[in-house]
């Protein structure tokens, strides 16, 4: 009994507990900041159709960035010494890109969605998470790169920690590029 | 040598097959490229790196790929979690009205959504490693993966929600008791709802797309993020009209 608990609450346990830990206090700072300048950043009409895509694809992108990492680390395809190969620079620019097509994407559902269904129309919904999708990539990309390194020359699996932390930090950055375009548009 | 009749006996019983038969015992040989295997006897590489190499390596266009196997898959997330949004959008005022619901928003975006990535990429390094084999159910790696995320899922729940109803209790705002029991219920029942949604979702879809010999980090994290925020906005704009 004692050794099957022991391997339930086991390394991998623990990392994913204490990620969770620091992924719950980002998400209330980020939290905090959203029931702060609730009155800025939902002025726009469809804002809350915008958000959970916008921190999502935010996640997903940087997340499969981690994760190709991650397994190329483990298969030794990638060196953690070389942060310069082809085809870490290849992941770089395949992310980067599609930061940029999926937040113009989101702009344009929450456009269609605001005339279609609500009625409004709204060109700047279009704009705003476009802009934000930019300001937001040139922060998480290196960030989450230089992170699953660090954390796999540290020992730990990336797998366990990198999701947590990205999705942390990524949903941080996403409220403050919105809010930082909504200020610098409105 | 028992072995070594064994296969005699089957290439005798090969030659003698009919046409059609033979097309199907050629199928198998299939599931990785004929010069990815030539590769892995000779040199001794595990099929699964050359088959990472194979999507990533010299001769490949690395962010070509990334871009076409991705961006499906992305813009669909991106509508189902735009589908999420709408539901929250037709709660707006009650929602924005319950200001622990909104501290907590992102925090359970996060929380359930690292489930997902959790999720997904161990069980995609499993694949990747060929731990997958035979009936998932009596896989005791899937079997304590699951385990180890409900565990978590309501450990998270129980702190998130009493961080948000003690941050809310210190504003100008306040919390009323009644308030504070109905957000840690919510809070509960969606984080655990979701994380065992999520589990099945990410495992089913992993091994699908794994047969189909594409990398299922590029598929399962958009695919189970997005299935999070859809169900996590769902269920918290029902569970706002139930209760509120």
């Amino acid at each position: 009994m004692e050794e099957k608990t022991s391997k339930l609450f086991d390394k991998g346990f623990k990392e994913i507990l204490s990620a969770q830990f620091f992924a719950i206090i980002g998400g209330l700072i980020a939290g905090i900041v959203l029931a702060v300048y609730t009155d800025k950043i939902f002025l726009i009409p469809g804002m809350l159709i915008i958000l959970p895509g916008f921190m999502a694809m935010r996640g997903s992108i940087s997340g499969t960035f981690a994760s190709r990492i991650s397994s190329g680390l483990f298969l030794r395809v990638i060196n953690p010494k070389e942060t310069h190969s082809q085809l870490i620079k290849g992941n770089i620019r395949g992310s980067f890109m599609l930061g940029i097509i999926v937040s113009l994407v989101l702009g344009l559902i929450a456009f269609l969605f605001n005339y279609f269904i609500m009625g409004s129309l709204t060109p700047l919904i279009i704009l705003i998470p476009f802009l934000a999708g930019i300001l937001s990539n040139f922060i998480l990309t290196p960030l989450t790169l230089f992170a699953t390194i660090y954390i796999f020359k540290k020992g730990h699996d990336p797998n366990n920690i990198i999701g947590p932390f990205i999705m942390t930090v990524g949903d941080v950055t996403s409220i403050v590029s919105l809010l930082l375009v909504v200020f610098l548009l409105i | 040598m028992k072995e070594k009749t064994n296969h005699h006996n089957l290439k005798k019983a090969l030659s003698r097959a009919p046409k059609h038969l033979l097309k199907i015992v050629s199928l198998k040989r299939k599931k990785f490229h004929p010069e990815l295997r030539k590769v892995h006897k000779e040199h001794k590489i595990s099929k699964q790196t050359l088959f990472y190499i194979k999507e990533y390596g010299k001769n490949s266009n690395v962010s070509k790929t990334i871009i076409k196997e991705s961006i499906k898959i992305l813009i669909l997330a991106s509508v189902i979690s735009s589908l999420g949004g709408l539901a929250l959008e037709q709660v707006r005022n009650s929602f924005l009205s319950i200001i622990p619901l909104l501290i907590l928003l992102p925090s359970l975006n996060n929380v359930i959504g690292n489930y997902g990535t959790i999720i997904s990429s161990r069980f995609s390094t499993m694949l990747y490693e060929g731990k997958i084999k035979g009936k998932l159910w009596k896989n005791s790696e899937v079997k304590k993966l699951f385990i180890q995320v409900t565990v978590l899922a309501v450990l998270c729940a129980i702190g998130s929600s009493l961080i948000a109803i003690g941050i809310t209790s210190f504003s100008s705002e306040g919390i009323s008791l009644q308030l504070a029991i109905k957000v840690f219920f919510i809070v509960l029942i969606d984080m655990v709802v979701i994380t065992n949604v999520l589990f099945f979702v990410a495992i089913r879809a992993g091994i699908y797309i794994y047969r189909k010999k594409e990398d299922p980090s590029n598929f399962l994290i958009p695919l189970t993020t997005s299935v999070t925020d859809f169900a996590n906005m769902a269920i918290l704009a029902l569970l706002i009209v139930l209760l509120f």
